[in-house]
């Protein structure tokens, strides 16, 4: 025999999800460093990149969606808090976004404005639900438990 | 207040019963290098590890683990 047989058990599972998630870290970390490589080094066209930033986005949003859900503790943002978080997205990608390209002209607010305004309520409508989702999620796995009597 | 350091007598316990590290191992369903993690104190088995390891060692949960400061 080559190799001895490998068992895995709870420490060298909780190993392997330890090293996904650091692994996860440093490809978006490395991703994003290949963006800006390309954007401001290369001076590629944005629009050639459009792929690259999609995955980065699902990448990161998704990771944070999925530790959301299945953390099913983290507190659900009311109305108020919601209404914040988006306004300060807002006004910070509009403040970076001014800085870098200036004011936008009027006829461009499809490229401009619209992904400014809707993107940051996206975002927080989809993290919004998963949280209340995975809210949801545990209390019933803890009701179904209780209810079968352990 | 601020929860302790967890410690275990599972040495003990394992050379009490005249069993390796590799052998509580494989009575319990982990490798050796979790035995010896938990042993030294470098990882906090779950529940369901530690009542395999009381099992195996013919102990109880409060003779095997207990929080540093509470004993």
């Amino acid at each position: 025999m080559l190799f001895q047989k490998i068992i895995p058990d709870e420490r060298t599972r909780a190993s392997a999800q330890l090293a996904a998630a650091l692994w996860l870290g440093v490809t978006q970390v490395l991703l994003a460093g290949v963006l800006l490589y390309r954007l401001y080094v290369l001076g590629q066209p944005d629009e050639q990149l459009r792929d690259f930033q999609a995955v980065l986005a699902i990448s990161i949003f998704g990771y944070l969606f999925l530790v959301a859900y299945f953390g099913g503790v983290l507190p659900v943002p009311t109305w108020k808090g919601a209404i914040l978080m988006y306004m300060v997205l807002v006004s910070l990608i509009t403040v970076i976004s001014v800085a870098i390209h200036g004011w936008p002209a009027p006829e461009d607010w499809k490229s401009t404005w619209l992904p400014g305004l809707a993107g940051p309520a996206i975002l927080i409508g989809a993290y919004t639900l998963a949280l209340r989702f995975g809210y949801w999620r545990t209390e019933r796995r803890i009701r179904s438990i209780t209810d079968r009597g352990h | 207040m601020p929860l302790g350091q967890t410690a275990n007598r599972v040495r003990l316990a394992r050379v009490a019963e005249g069993l390796t590290q590799t052998e509580l191992a494989t009575r319990v369903g982990v490798t050796r290098q979790t035995i010896g993690l938990v042993e030294a104190g470098g990882y906090n088995p779950t529940l369901s590890l530690c009542l395999r390891i009381a099992k195996a060692t013919g102990k109880t949960l409060d003779e095997l683990f207990w929080v540093e400061g509470e004993e």
